[in-house]
């Protein structure tokens, strides 16, 4: 059985199902990503979670997860193109410059995530037969023999000991024929979703995401049949809102959206006005037509532009999703000095929600010295870091004196003390 | 995946707010109240080795025999991969999840045979015992004395100055035990422990001052016929550990101290360690480092007046008198 879990913590509605991460879609948003210079991973990983990845313009969603270096190219759209015929494509001696981050190694993070989101069970037999349980404490040691060269030694031993112990065991549940997940659901959904993707975009002959793990699970599920739970409901599905939502995104569904969501946000105070210089500004020389180059897709709003304090706004935009409410998300991050915590909104609770989030932040405003990374890059003033960024600061050099005792009373001078 | 993409400590600085989370260890450094540790200059090692030893040297030069000997470290055998790290950490490289020791920044490795030399500082007591001169009971208390004028500077009275303490993060915070160190000091005692700067919540307490380094050991083993990562024991060594123990420790006994009593500490540990090295009852070693602060030939005014230069040139809180 599935679980399903609202993606946001705060959401209380109807029907759970449809307001919930699903686990297949999982892998989806993990295979948009935000296009950047070079060869970046099209997913990737902040602190201990996976970065979300969003679809901003419409060429992302035609499956042309690129670099915009591809805005560039002259044959870009023609049979030239290294993506739409396979004979360039060799050329370019490099099957997955595209496709950067979808092959192998780069889904074991992802699988990881998988199990501990949805399958703890499987995550905690891992743990139990591979993980780190039972492994030896350097401090017991040092208890035992102090802090000498036996003491590390011995837990050398020990520690040496303890991982023979491990491989061991996973022999033993190798030569059972038990693998940790017996119902293999983490290779299952990958081919599943591999397969739609080669069904949708890889009929040109172009590469798509997770081409290497597709053949190798592949192989894998025909030597072990009786493993494989295919789930086509759910894969028809997910392709029909796919293409759905490719129509939806070329029909200007984005735009009517971002509009309608901007002038809502610009009514309770927010302005998409208000980075340094030119950032949340889509740069691109010839991006998709239908949406204006100067728009921004976050918006701000702080009580006092004085202090590290206020809310940052970023529109996601998902058009795979079949669910109206989470077709258009907000990202919201509140700053409060050192601090951001961050959350997703539906677009339809901005005047449920927002007004008591901006109560927050202005209650407690001024209370910290310090200042939000993120609130930096966000107003971007990064190239700016030596300097106070133009938040208030007190800073009262020390005046060294003459002797201790002169330096003493000068320190002094001037506290109540 | 609902909520945050965020996870963990992320701020910046706002320059002169920052002093209340985190002990300035820079100024022990800088003014000689921290052993300095050197590279002899004729040797080939990294740029970015050569310029970390300088930093801790403080750009002053020193004669060859005021080397201690025998050497502080040294790498003499071809099992053993020996990496010179910078224990800062970054964001962005706390973040970085594929990095080989994750958390601190590899300066390059120091070829076989590389010695560490520690200058010579230790001072004679009058019963004839050696010791380390940043071991030294005064040395001690001012340590940890100057680490917190930035905090007390900020404080606007002694409430102030006793609730900043409170908030400050130390060293002796982090529970992780990780390493043994190498010092053979018989003053260490064993509640000492390594910091592991990948461990993020030890981020934002600036445990290193610049220009400390730690020394990453990787070594191999041969004969081993396991996988790749059974055959690597890895060892820190953190030259500098011994100090930000004890700026932890006077932390927590002096918590109640207000801004005056603090003061008077360091006027009266400065005097005594003036008077106990005029009177005799501290004699230098005879090859004791000339560039030192507290050098033969030096008195408590020019020394005052050395320490003077090293912060305002230095350190940017503090201020030439006017």
């Amino acid at each position: 059985m599935r679980s399903y879990k609202p993606f946001h913590p705060l959401y209380v509605g109807s029907n759970i199902k449809n307001n919930s991460i699903h686990p297949e879609d999982f892998f989806t948003t993990a295979a948009g990503g935000t296009a950047k210079t070079g060869i970046t991973p099209l997913f990737s990983f902040k602190g201990n979670e996976i970065i979300r990845p969003v679809f901003k313009t419409g060429r992302y969603a035609h499956g042309d997860f690129d670099d915009p270096l591809e805005d560039l190219e002259p044959e870009q759209g023609t049979e030239a193109h290294p993506y739409m015929n396979p004979q360039a494509m060799k050329h370019w001696g490099c099957h997955s410059r595209n496709w950067y981050g979808y092959n192998q190694g780069s889904w074991n993070h992802l699988k990881q995530q998988f199990y501990t989101q949805y399958h703890p069970e499987v995550q905690q037999r891992w743990d139990q037969y591979l993980g780190h349980e039972g492994r030896p404490a350097p401090e017991d040691f040092v208890a035992e023999h102090g802090e000498t060269q036996k003491a590390w030694n011995e837990w050398s031993k020990a520690s040496l000991a303890w991982q023979r112990g491990r491989e061991s065991k996973q022999k033993a549940l190798e030569a059972e024929g038990k693998p940790i997940d017996e119902r293999q659901t983490f290779r299952n959904a990958l081919l599943n979703v591999s397969s739609l993707y080669k069904d949708a975009l890889a009929s040109d002959g172009r590469n798509f995401p997770g081409r290497d793990a597709h053949s190798a699970l592949k192989k894998y599920f025909e030597a072990n049949p009786h493993l494989r739970s295919p789930n086509v409901e759910w894969a028809t599905q997910h392709l029909e809102n796919l293409k759905n939502g490719i129509e939806d995104l070329q029909s200007g569904g984005f735009h009517k959206a971002h509009e309608d969501i901007s002038n809502r946000l610009g009514k309770l105070g927010f302005t998409e006005h208000f980075a340094g210089r030119g950032q949340n500004e889509i740069n691109s020389t010839t991006g998709n037509i239908n949406i204006p180059k100067t728009s921004a897709t976050s918006f701000f709003w702080s009580p006092d532009r004085q202090e590290p304090y206020g809310i940052h706004i970023e529109h996601e935009y998902h058009p795979y999703n079949i669910d109206p409410d989470r077709k258009h998300l907000l990202r919201v991050h509140l700053f409060t000095g050192s601090k951001r915590s961050s959350m997703i909104l539906p677009a339809a609770h901005i005047e449920t929600h927002l007004p008591d989030l901006m109560k927050t932040v202005s209650s407690k405003t001024g209370k910290s010295g310090l200042v939000h990374n993120d609130l930096i890059k966000a107003l971007g003033l990064e190239n700016n870091s030596e300097s106070d960024w133009g938040f208030k600061a007190s800073k009262q050099p020390i005046v060294m004196g003459s002797n201790v005792e002169d330096f003493a009373s000068k320190f002094l001078s001037g506290k109540n003390v | 995946m609902g909520g945050s993409y965020y996870s963990g400590p992320n701020y910046k600085k706002i320059s002169g707010s920052d002093f209340k989370q985190q002990l300035n260890l820079t100024t022990p450094h800088s003014i000689d109240l921290v052993r300095k540790l050197v590279i002899p200059e004729t040797l080939m090692v990294s740029p970015d080795i050569k310029k970390i030893v300088n930093t801790s040297l403080g750009g002053r030069s020193f004669e060859q025999n005021e080397l201690k000997s025998p050497e502080f470290y040294i790498n003499s055998s071809s099992n053993v991969e020996t990496h010179i790290h910078d224990p800062r950490i970054s964001i962005n490289q706390l973040y970085d999840r594929y990095r080989f020791s994750r958390g601190t920044r590899s300066l390059g490795t120091l070829t076989i045979g590389t010695p560490i030399h520690q200058l010579e500082d230790r001072v004679m007591d009058s019963n004839g015992k050696a010791h380390y001169f940043d071991q030294l009971p005064e040395v001690k208390e001012l340590q940890y004395r100057f680490s917190l004028l930035a905090q007390a500077n900020e404080a606007k009275n002694d409430d102030d100055f006793k609730n900043i303490k409170k908030n400050l993060k130390t060293h002796l915070d982090t529970t992780h035990k990780q390493d043994f160190s190498l010092l053979d000091d018989p003053n260490k005692n064993n509640t000492s422990s390594v910091l592991d700067p990948s461990r993020q919540q030890s981020f934002g307490l600036q445990i290193h001052a610049p220009g400390a380094f730690t020394i990453h050991e990787i070594s191999e083993n041969p004969n081993s016929e396991s996988p790749w990562d059974e055959k690597r024991t890895e060892r820190i060594i953190d030259p500098y550990e011994h100090v930000n123990s004890n700026i932890s420790q006077k932390l927590k006994e002096h918590k109640n101290e207000g801004l005056n009593e603090h003061m008077q500490g360091l006027i009266s540990a400065y005097n005594q360690l003036w008077d106990k090295l005029g009177s005799g009852e501290y004699t230098r070693h005879p090859n004791f480092w000339g560039g030192h602060t507290f050098a033969a030939g030096e008195d408590r005014n020019s020394a005052w007046s050395k320490i003077n230069q090293s912060l305002t040139g230095n350190n940017d809180i503090f201020r030439k008198s006017e």
